[in-house]
This record gives structure tokens, sequence and C-alpha cells, in this order.
């Protein structure tokens, strides 16, 4: 079973990759930030560069098992 | 073997407890780049972008896959129906990143440049392995600027 959190790390990445093949799309852009706040208030001790290094990190670990 | 949904529920560490490892920017990629910007090729240069794009459309999917089995897997019927349809995309994104590897495999032949890394790619699985690595460190390099540094 995948953690919740996991989950919204892969939900942020998802959105990450999503506004990045469509750069220009302010509801993608919306979306991706709300789901980087959610991100945020269950990664409260971390600055915004950690969180979205850790989420990227998370999302390699998920996909490669590194 | 490729990544099926029934594989997805293997991940379930506790991942707050832990620093996961660092993305990096993928080293095989910034040498092709490398080679290409060397040579001024635009040619090669647009090929490497087109790839780094298609990367990023194939995890987007495989993303989507893992989030919709967790997402949905109460509701067995929409589960089924789009699991599906995501899972057809991801194959078919899948060959797209192959067509790419392929193309730019025969543009650094054509122009009499080694292309023997083309050789450590010998399956769909490898590729899907390197396919990651690019967009993730793609990703990565667009939003930490430590990453762009390196």
């Amino acid at each position: 079973m995948i953690s919740n959190i996991t989950i919204q790390a892969l939900e942020y990445v998802t959105a990450l990759a999503t506004v990045y093949l469509d750069p220009r799309n302010k509801e993608k852009i919306k979306a991706r930030d709300t789901l980087f706040t959610q991100l945020k208030e269950r990664v409260p001790n971390k600055s915004d560069q950690e969180i979205r290094s850790w989420a990227l990190g998370v999302t390699q670990g998920f996909l490669t098992k590194d | 073997m490729e990544k099926g949904p029934e594989l997805f529920g293997e991940f379930h560490e506790e991942v707050l407890g832990k620093e996961p490892v660092p993305v990096e920017y993928d080293p095989l990629l910034q040498q092709l780049e490398s080679t290409a910007e060397t040579r001024e090729d635009e040619t090669l240069t647009e090929q490497l972008e087109t790839l780094k794009e298609d990367c990023i459309r194939y995890i987007e999917t495989i993303l989507r896959l893992a989030v919709f089995s967790k997402r949905l897997s109460y509701d067995p019927e929409r589960y089924r129906e789009s699991v599906q349809n995501i899972d057809e995309l991801r194959r078919r994104t899948h060959n797209v990143v192959i067509d790419d590897v392929n193309m730019i495999s025969r543009a650094f032949l054509k122009r009499g440049l080694d292309n023997r890394w083309r050789e450590q790619f010998s399956s769909r699985e490898s590729i899907e392995e390197w396919a990651i690595h690019i967009a993730l460190g793609t990703l990565s390099r667009e939003l930490i600027p430590e990453a762009a540094a390196a």
C-alpha cells in the first residue's frame, strides 16, 4: 500500500510535468500550486525548495526503486 | 517487464522518516546535449528537446496511473476503465520515447559521431529507466537553481 504522503508527492510531480508540457495553462498552474500548498502543510519543517526536491526524490524512488 | 498497475502496491515504506536520493540531471543526456551545442547542431538540439518533452509526457502517464490506482480503488468499475485508458496511453508514450532514442542514435551515426551509448538500452525497461531519469532531472533543473548549476 502506498502512503498518503507519497500519493501527494506523486500528484504534485504529475502536476509539475503537466505544467512543463503546457506552461501557459492557468488552470493547470493553479492546480499545481494548490497541490504544493497541501504538500507543504504535511511537511511544515522544510523550505519550499526542500519540499520540491523531496517530492522529486520520493517520485524517483517510487518509479525506479533507487 | 514494464510497470503495470499491480506493481504500484509494492512501494510501501514510510517516506517521511528518511531522505530520498536527490534527483540529478541525467549525465548521458548532458553529454549528448553538450555534443549538439559544441557542433551548433540545431536539428540535434531540437531532437534532444523533443526527447525530454516525451520523457516528461511518459512519466506523467505513469504517475497518473499510480495515483488513479490509489484514488479509484474503491470504485472497481471506474477504476478498471480509467486504468485501462491511461495504461494504453502509457504504452503509446513509451513507444514514442523509444522512437526518439532511435532517431537520435541514427542522427549521431549519420554525423559520424559515436552512438555506442545506444547499446546500453537494449530493452524497453532500460529505456523506461532512462526516460524517468531524464524527465525528473529536467523538472528538477527547471525548479531548483542548485540542480541547474550542477
